[in-house]
């Protein structure tokens, strides 16, 4: 019988002993491993999540939204500034107009974002968007008189030099290219207004009294949008008379990870009364920082199961030690060496872990997808909070930030009876699924490993320390 | 030849020191069957111990055949456990979940000797002690005392050593055994040619050896 085969005979020397010890083990290392894969799962979905959403800061002057407030208009220096902010990779500014079809009986003057009530600008192109009864009450004078039955509505203009619209959104390019360095009268159409007014690339159309060669068609997937004329910023701002102005400013940031420290930096090199920087994707953001929470708290169950786990190793194995401790002597005073007894009681350990560590792994399979979602329930916040800085998205065509007329972009927060905002952040993160792969398996093996070598070493000192003459002494 | 040369073991109790072996020397020539006898306290077991290799002397030397074995290292003195002594002890001291047979191979286990050869050897000397196949399968705890020490001797004798050291080897058994099991090592010792060095307070037992030394106060008497 060799030294393996014996260290195995012993693990079971004393059935209930055994039982019992690879019951407590099983438990302690099952939920180790139940720690591991919650940790691996919550790492799958924290990248889900990045994948998922886009990593854009809107930057607008400190009380405006939309045509409502008030404060000092953002300036071409203010995008510049930002652009060199660390992990910026990009700040786009934009400027907004409005189009109005020559010979339009809609009214005289528009509400525009960062505008007020100013004249919109005369194109030969005609809305694709039928005017119907919002359109009709939309344009009304509001003293009572209604739009005229056959009122063309206004076209959405956006000035801007970057390759994201003003909701954060890649712009979609179907045919040509987006606008570029050196360009002056060119323009991007949303591809519905294209198709209403026959432009193709190449194509030309007035607008301020200007002729604009068609560049590129932006299909951005809503009708809304899809019923812009895109110019470059410096042109829109030398139409509309506004120069140097611009509402909002749209930063991409090169990470989620870094969103809270470039809004800071916004803030600190704009000052904090002067901006209101959002992110669109600020319960996005919760809803990581909640997944990484999870993942400390998994990591450090972790690392306390398997210490736990080490310790019924190293607590077993002291009293089996002290109980054998003439038996020890004795295979000395025969001729066993230190390493050959100290390998026999390494294996018993080990085949001890081992079993516990099967059963383990069997409880960790069936009660690992609860406990990850437990952690993560029970890290993740749900309720009401205020609207504050949760997202930039509220009703109604005043607070958008897309332009004058609302709606558009990724809608990240839902609002309650009270009008107040609903944390979406346990919906954002979902459920975690869970799935024990070979990675788990491996790290699960050399834990179990780790365990019976740390809990072994001090009894295995103990070993060495027996002195065969006290088996004679203790005759 | 085993020759003792001024043997002492110093033990400290408080502020003094003890010699629990003070001073011996003695000589016992190959396949000789020698006893010590002495009160409880006389240092029987110390000197049996400082013979096995498993204390280390306070002075003097242990020389078996040319080997001083009180110089060498700590790995040598396995070795020497292993290869030249054979160890029987009163209560036994059998593995209690290895059978009678897997108790006699350890010995061959520890010294490297190939599983076949292993079992061989230990199924001759359990016969040689007279336990048949039958007993040899069974566990310590199913054999009566006077079984178990024949599997402590067949232990002892599992690597030929030239030296058995007993330590009150029928001190657990009736007379009548313990009777049984002297004449067995006594044979052994004739028939093995192994040196034989009993510890015993059993005179009339002791009377049947070749040489008897007596110990008192760690010294010898006699």
């Amino acid at each position: 019988m060799s030294v393996i085969k014996r260290g195995v005979k012993n693990a079971f020397r004393n059935g209930l002993r055994t039982s019992a010890v690879v019951l407590i083990l099983a438990l302690s290392i099952g939920l180790s491993l139940s720690m591991l894969v919650a940790n691996k799962a919550v790492e799958g979905r924290i990248a889900d999540l990045k994948t998922e959403v886009s990593t854009t800061i809107s930057v607008n002057p400190a009380g405006s939204r939309g045509s409502e407030g008030g404060g000092e208009p953002l300036t071409n220096d203010d995008m510049n500034t930002i652009a060199k902010l660390a992990h910026v990779d990009s700040a786009d500014g934009f400027t907004n107009f409005m189009l109005q079809t020559e010979g339009n009986n809609g009214q005289a003057n528009m509400m525009i974002r960062g505008r007020g009530a100013v004249e919109p600008g005369k194109t030969n192109l005609v809305s694709s968007i039928d005017a119907g009864t919002l359109g009709q009450r939309f344009n009304s004078s509001g003293d009572g008189n209604e739009a005229p039955a056959d009122i063309k509505l206004p076209i959405r203009g956006i000035g801007f030099n970057g390759s994201v619209s003003p909701e954060g959104k890649a712009l979609n390019i179907t045919d040509g290219r987006l606008l570029k360095d050196g360009d002056t009268y060119s323009a991007v159409i949303g591809k519905q207004l294209a198709e209403k007014n026959g432009l193709k690339v190449g194509s030309t159309f007035t607008a301020y009294d200007k002729t604009f060669t068609v560049v590129g068609i932006a299909d951005q997937g809503n009708a809304f949008e899809n019923d812009t004329v895109m110019i470059p910023l410096e042109v829109a701002q030398e139409l509309t008379g506004f120069s140097e102005e611009v509402s909002p400013i749209v930063v991409d940031v090169d990470s989620i990870d870094n969103l809270e420290s470039v809004i800071s930096s916004i803030k600190k090199a704009l000052g904090e009364d002067n901006v209101d920087v959002t992110s669109s994707q600020e319960n996005v953001r919760q809803a990581i920082e909640s997944l990484k929470s999870v993942q400390k708290v998994s990591i450090v169950g972790f690392v306390a199961s398997l210490a736990a786990a080490a310790m019924i190793v190293l607590m077993v194995m002291f009293v089996i030690v002290r109980e054998r401790r003439r038996e020890i002597g004795v295979l000395k005073a025969i001729g066993g060496s230190n390493r050959t007894i100290v390998t026999q009681f390494v294996v018993e350990a080990i085949v001890l872990v081992v079993v516990g560590g099967v059963i383990g792994l069997g409880t960790a399979a069936l009660g690992s997808g609860a406990i990850a979602n437990a952690l993560v329930s029970s890290n993740t916040s749900s309720g009401s909070t205020s609207s504050d800085s949760a997202g930039t998205q509220t009703r109604g065509m005043s607070s958008s930030s897309a332009g004058p007329r609302g709606g558009g972009g990724p809608v990240s927060v839902r609002f309650d009876d009270s009008g107040d905002a609903v944390d979406n952040t346990k919906e954002l993160v979902g459920k975690v699924t869970t799935s024990i792969g070979w990675t788990t398996l491996l790290y699960g093996l050399l834990g179990m490993v780790a365990i019976a070598i740390l809990g072994s070493a001090i009894p295995a000192w103990l070993i060495a320390k027996v002195r065969p003459a006290e088996v004679l002494r203790g005759e | 030849m085993l020759e003792v040369r001024n043997l002492r073991k110093t033990f400290k109790s408080g502020d003094d020191d003890v010699n629990a072996v003070d001073d011996i020397s003695f000589k016992v020539p190959t396949g000789m069957f020698a006893a010590i006898v002495g009160k409880s306290g006389s240092g029987k077991s110390t000197l049996l111990a400082l013979l096995g290799a498993l204390d280390k002397p306070t002075a003097g030397s242990i020389v078996i055949d040319t080997k001083d074995i009180t110089s060498v290292s700590d790995g040598q003195l396995i070795k020497y456990r292993r290869n030249d002594i054979g160890f029987v002890f009163q209560q036994y001291n059998l593995v209690p979940n290895l059978t009678a047979l897997e108790n006699v191979m350890l010995p061959l286990e520890f010294a490297g000797v190939p599983a076949s050869k292993r079992r061989q050897r230990a199924e001759d000397l359990l016969v040689q002690v007279g336990l048949n196949e039958e007993k040899q399968s069974r566990l310590p705890a199913r054999l009566s005392g006077g079984e178990q020490q024949r599997v402590a001797i067949a232990r002892a004798l599992a690597n030929s050593p030239k030296l058995i050291l007993a330590d009150e080897p029928t001190g657990n058994l009736d007379t009548q055994t313990g009777q049984l099991i002297f004449d067995l090592l006594h044979s052994l010792s004739r028939t093995e040619n192994t040196t034989i060095i009993a510890v015993t307070h059993d005179l009339s037992i002791a009377g049947k050896t070749d040489k008897v030394f007596k110990l008192q106060d760690g010294k010898l008497t006699h």
